[in-house]
C-alpha cells in the first residue's frame, strides 16, 4: 500500500513538473558575463542556481521586466570536462 | 576542452545558458529584442522542441524496394552489390537520435549497444534505427542497411527543449569513440508547429560531433508543399548531410523540401521496418531516407577506418546517381542534391582507388574583406563574442603525389585544418575546401579563412585561428596511383623475349623504351609493348620510360640473358653406409625440373625432385652424385660431386682447437679429423689478426 501510495505520488508530482514546463514560452539566453553560479539548498537538497552578479546587468534585465528568480539553468547536467 | 582522436574541441561552457519563462501575456519577441542589446548578452533566442520528419503511408511497395527494387531495377540503393564488398564493422555504432528503440524487438534487440529507456514518437526510432542497422541476414524481419553497426538509440522525444536535445547529442558522442555516425530524423519546430526554426543551442551541439570527427546525417522535412523554401534545422546546419528522400521510380517525393542545402537524396517513400510489437511497418518521409544515408556512411567508416568525417561525405556525394527529372549543374541540383546514394559505388571508389590524407601549412592571402562584425563562439584564446574583423582568404596551391593519377576527387577535410570557413556565429570548426575549377590531373588550390580582429577601440588582436602564413589546410585526394611494373620473363635463354607495361592508367600515355647491354629492338621501342634481342650471357637492365598525367615515370627490370653457370652441388664429401645423406644445388633460374643421379653404386633415393635430394649408399666406397636441371633454354648440368661412403665415417669425427688460449694478437685454428681415432687429416690456418 505505502508503495503504491508512493508511486501515485511520485507520478502527480512528474506530472506537475512538465505541466510546469512550456517551452514555448520559454527563450535561451547565454550570458557572456555578469552571470554566475552558485549552489544554495533547496528543500534540503544542493542546488546549483543562477546569480546575476552584476549591479548593472540587474538593472538592464529589471528594465527588460526579467526578475532574477525567473531563471534557471538550461542545462544543469553540463559539465565543461564533457566536451 | 575534450580530446577526441587527438583534435582538442573547444566549446562554449554551457553552464552560462539559462532558460527564461516569459510572463503570460508578454511574448517572447519583445525580450529576445532587449537581451540582444545588451553586451553582456551572447545570445538570445526562442526555446522550442523537436518533432520526427515522418509522414504517414499506407501504400504497400511490397518489401525493402529501397534496398533492391525489383520493379525498376537500379532505382535503390545499390545494397546487394555493396554487401559483396562489404556488410559492415561490429566496432561501428550508429547513434540514433530519435524517439528511441525496442530493445526487445526481434530484429534489433542485438544490435543494440545502449538504449534509453522505453519509445515515443510512436514507434518513429524504432522505425529509423531498423532502416540503418536493423539485425541482418537472419531469415527473419529485414535487412538494415549495415549488417554488423550497433545502435546507440538516445531519445529526445521526451525532452524539454533545445538545451536537452544539445546535451543528449552531446551524450551520444561522447558515449563512445566509436559513434562514427549520428541520424537525425526530426526537425526543430516554432512554437506554431511551422518548421525552420533555428536553434544556436543546438547547432553547438552539431558543431561539437563534427569536430570530433563523427559524420551528422539529417533528414531535409517534408515541408515542401505546406512551407516551400523553409529550411529545416538540424538539416540546415553547416557540416551535416542534409538528406532528402526520392520514390522507387528515382523521383524525389513531393513533400520533401528542395533547397540549396540539399546534399543527397535516398529512398524514402513506403520503406519497410522494424516498428512497434515486435512488428514491421510501411513509413514515409525524409526521416527514412536520412538512415539510409547513414548507413551508408557507417560502412564506409567501417571499410575504411582513417576515413574523416568530411571524406565520407564527399565519396557519398560523388558515388551518387545522377537520377531524377531535374538536370545537374556541376553535379548538383536543388532538388536531388548530388543525387540518389549509391552504396555500391561508394564502397567500390573506395576498393578501386587509393585515398590519401594530406596537410599542407602557409598560404597566401588571395583576398581580404574591409572591417564588418561577426560572431565566434568557440575560438581558442578568444573569449565569445561579436567582434570587428577582417577577413582574409588564404590560398595554397597544391601539388598531388606523381604517384597519383586519374583522380577522382579532391576535397578539404575540417577537421585537422587550422583556419575558419565565413560561417557567422562561428562554432570554431576547422575549414578547408578545393576552389572550385582547380582541381587538375596534378594538383589543386585550397581556400581557407582567417580573421584578423579588434577589439571596440580598433585595437588590433591578432589573427584567429592563426596568421596566414601558419594555416594548415588539410585536403585528401582519391583517385587510381600509378603501380606500373615490367611485365615479362626474368631471364632468356639466347634469342629473344617480349616485355610490356602492366596497369597503364589511362589512354594517351607514351612509353619509350632502352636496354643496356648488347641488346637490341625487334620492331618499335615505343607502346606498350616491346620485343629485346640478345645472344650474349650477361645481366641487361630494361627501362621504360613513361609519360602518364603529364608526369614521367620510369621504371627498369632486370634480366639474365642466357645460360647462367650452375653453382656447385653443396653436400658433405663423406657419408656413412646405411645412413641417410642429403646435399642440395642453389636454385637456378627459370628451372622448370631437377633430376638427380647417384652413380657408382647402390643407392636408395628418397627425394629428388626439388634442387635437394635424400640418399641412402647401400655399400662402402666413392659415389658419385649430380644433378640436371631442366630450363626454357634446354637442360643444364651441375658439377659432379665425389661421396667418399664407409660404415666407419660414422666413427668419424670433426673438432676444432685453438692457441694461444687465452689468445693476445694472434690466433692459430686446427681442424683435426679423425676416424676410428686416427687422425686423417689436418687443416690448419693461422696467424688470424684480431681486431676487437
Amino acid at each position: 500500500m505505502k508503495t503504491f501510495t508512493l508511486t501515485i505520488l511520485i507520478f502527480l508530482q512528474s506530472l506537475v513538473c512538465f505541466a510546469q514546463r512550456d517551452p514555448s514560452r520559454e527563450i535561451l539566453i547565454f550570458f557572456k558575463e555578469g552571470v554566475t553560479l552558485i549552489t544554495k539548498p533547496v528543500n534540503g537538497k544542493l542546488v546549483k542556481t543562477a546569480t546575476i552578479k552584476s549591479n548593472e546587468l540587474k538593472t538592464k534585465l529589471q528594465k527588460a521586466g526579467i526578475e532574477e528568480s525567473m531563471l534557471e539553468i538550461a542545462m544543469p547536467r553540463f559539465k565543461q570536462a564533457d566536451t | 576542452m575534450k580530446v577526441t582522436d587527438t583534435t582538442q574541441i573547444i566549446q562554449l561552457d554551457m553552464t552560462k545558458l539559462f532558460r527564461l519563462k516569459v510572463p503570460e501575456g508578454k511574448l517572447r519577441k519583445e525580450f529576445i529584442e532587449k537581451l540582444r542589446l545588451m553586451p553582456e548578452v551572447l545570445y538570445a533566442e526562442e526555446n522550442g522542441t523537436v518533432a520526427p520528419l515522418a509522414v504517414p503511408s499506407d501504400t504497400d511497395y511490397g518489401s525493402q524496394w529501397s534496398l533492391n527494387n525489383p520493379v525498376n531495377p537500379g532505382a535503390d540503393i545499390h545494397a546487394e552489390a555493396a554487401w559483396d564488398i562489404f556488410t559492415g564493422n561490429p566496432n561501428n555504432i550508429i547513434a540514433i537520435i530519435d524517439g528511441g528503440a525496442d530493445i526487445n524487438h526481434e530484429d534489433l534487440n542485438a544490435k543494440i549497444a545502449e538504449a534509453d529507456t522505453g519509445f515515443g514518437w510512436d514507434g518513429h526510432g524504432i522505425h529509423v534505427a531498423g532502416i540503418a542497422a536493423a539485425e541482418s541476414n537472419n531469415t527473419q524481419g529485414i535487412s538494415g542497411v549495415d549488417w554488423q553497426a550497433r545502435i546507440l538509440a538516445k531519445r529526445i522525444d521526451n525532452l524539454s527543449d533545445d538545451a536537452d536535445t544539445y546535451q543528449a547529442i552531446i551524450d551520444a558522442v561522447n558515449f563512445s569513440p566509436n559513434v562514427r555516425v549520428l541520424n537525425h530524423s526530426w526537425g526543430t519546430l516554432f512554437s506554431n508547429q511551422a518548421p525552420g526554426r533555428y536553434s544556436t543551442t543546438i547547432a553547438q551541439a552539431f558543431a561539437y560531433a563534427y569536430k570530433a570527427n563523427r559524420v551528422s546525417v539529417a533528414a531535409m522535412g517534408n515541408h515542401q508543399i505546406t512551407h516551400n523554401g523553409t529550411i529545416s534545422y538540424p538539416a540546415g546546419f553547416n557540416n551535416v548531410i542534409a538528406v532528402g528522400s526520392t520514390n522507387d521510380e528515382d523521383i524525389i517525393a513531393t513533400s520533401s523540401v528542395q533547397g540549396a542545402n540539399i546534399d543527397i537524396a535516398a529512398p524514402g517513400v513506403g520503406i519497410l521496418s522494424t516498428f512497434t510489437g515486435g512488428g514491421y511497418s510501411f513509413q514515409s518521409g525524409t526521416s527514412m531516407a536520412s538512415p539510409h544515408v547513414a548507413g551508408i556512411a557507417s560502412l564506409l567508416k567501417g571499410y575504411r577506418p582513417n576515413l574523416a568525417n568530411d571524406d565520407i561525405e564527399n565519396i557519398i556525394k560523388i558515388s551518387a546517381d545522377k537520377v531524377g527529372n531535374d538536370p545537374y549543374l556541376n553535379g548538383f541540383n536543388n532538388v536531388m542534391g548530388h543525387g540518389r546514394v549509391n552504396a555500391a559505388e561508394a564502397l567500390t571508389l573506395l576498393q578501386q582507388n587509393t585515398l590519401n590524407q594530406f596537410t599542407a601549412t602557409g598560404g597566401t592571402v588571395a583576398s581580404s574583406t574591409g572591417n564588418y562584425s561577426n560572431v565566434f563562439y568557440a575560438t581558442s584564446g578568444l573569449a565569445p563574442g561579436t567582434y570587428i574583423v577582417k577577413r582574409h582568404e588564404v590560398t595554397k596551391a597544391v601539388t598531388f603525389p606523381s604517384s597519383f593519377c586519374d583522380i577522382v576527387g579532391a576535397w578539404g577535410r575540417g577537421v585537422g585544418s587550422i583556419g575558419y570557413s565565413v560561417a557567422s556565429p562561428n562554432y570554431g570548426e576547422g575549414f578547408c575546401e578545393v576552389i572550385p575549377g582547380t582541381q587538375t590531373s596534378t594538383g589543386a588550390t585550397l581556400r581557407t579563412y582567417v580573421y584578423q580582429m579588434y577589439n571596440v577601440l580598433g585595437q588590433s588582436l591578432g589573427y584567429y585561428p592563426t596568421t596566414p602564413a601558419n594555416v594548415t589546410f588539410a585536403y585528401t585526394v582519391l583517385g587510381k596511383t600509378n603501380t606500373f611494373a615490367i611485365s615479362g620473363p626474368d631471364s632468356f635463354c639466347d634469342n629473344a623475349a617480349n616485355y610490356s607495361v602492366s596497369n597503364i592508367p589511362e589512354a594517351g600515355t607514351t612509353i619509350n623504351w632502352t636496354a643496356t647491354g648488347n641488346t637490341t629492338f625487334s620492331g618499335s621501342t615505343t607502346g606498350n609493348t616491346v620485343t629485346i634481342v640478345n645472344n650474349t650471357l650477361e645481366q641487361i637492365v630494361l627501362t621504360a620510360t613513361i609519360v602518364t598525367c603529364g608526369v614521367t615515370h620510369t621504371i627498369t627490370k632486370n634480366i639474365l640473358v642466357g645460360m647462367p653457370p650452375v653453382a656447385a652441388i653443396t653436400g658433405d664429401q663423406f657419408a656413412t653406409t646405411g645412413v641417410l645423406y642429403g646435399c642440395f644445388i642453389q636454385e637456378y633460374p627459370e628451372a622448370t625440373a631437377y633430376e638427380w643421379f647417384v652413380t657408382n653404386g647402390d643407392a636408395t633415393v628418397y627425394h629428388d625432385n626439388t634442387n635437394w635430394i635424400d640418399v641412402m649408399f647401400e655399400h662402402d666406397g666413392y659415389y658419385i652424385i649430380q644433378v640436371k636441371i631442366s630450363t626454357p633454354c634446354g637442360d643444364v648440368w651441375s658439377e659432379k660431386l665425389y661421396v667418399n661412403v664407409s660404415e666407419e665415417n660414422q666413427f668419424r669425427t670433426i673438432t676444432y682447437s685453438s692457441f694461444p688460449n687465452p689468445v693476445d694478437s694472434e690466433i692459430t685454428i686446427q681442424k683435426i679429423i679423425t676416424r676410428n681415432k686416427k687422425r686423417i687429416k689436418q687443416i690448419v690456418q693461422k696467424n688470424l689478426a684480431l681486431f676487437c
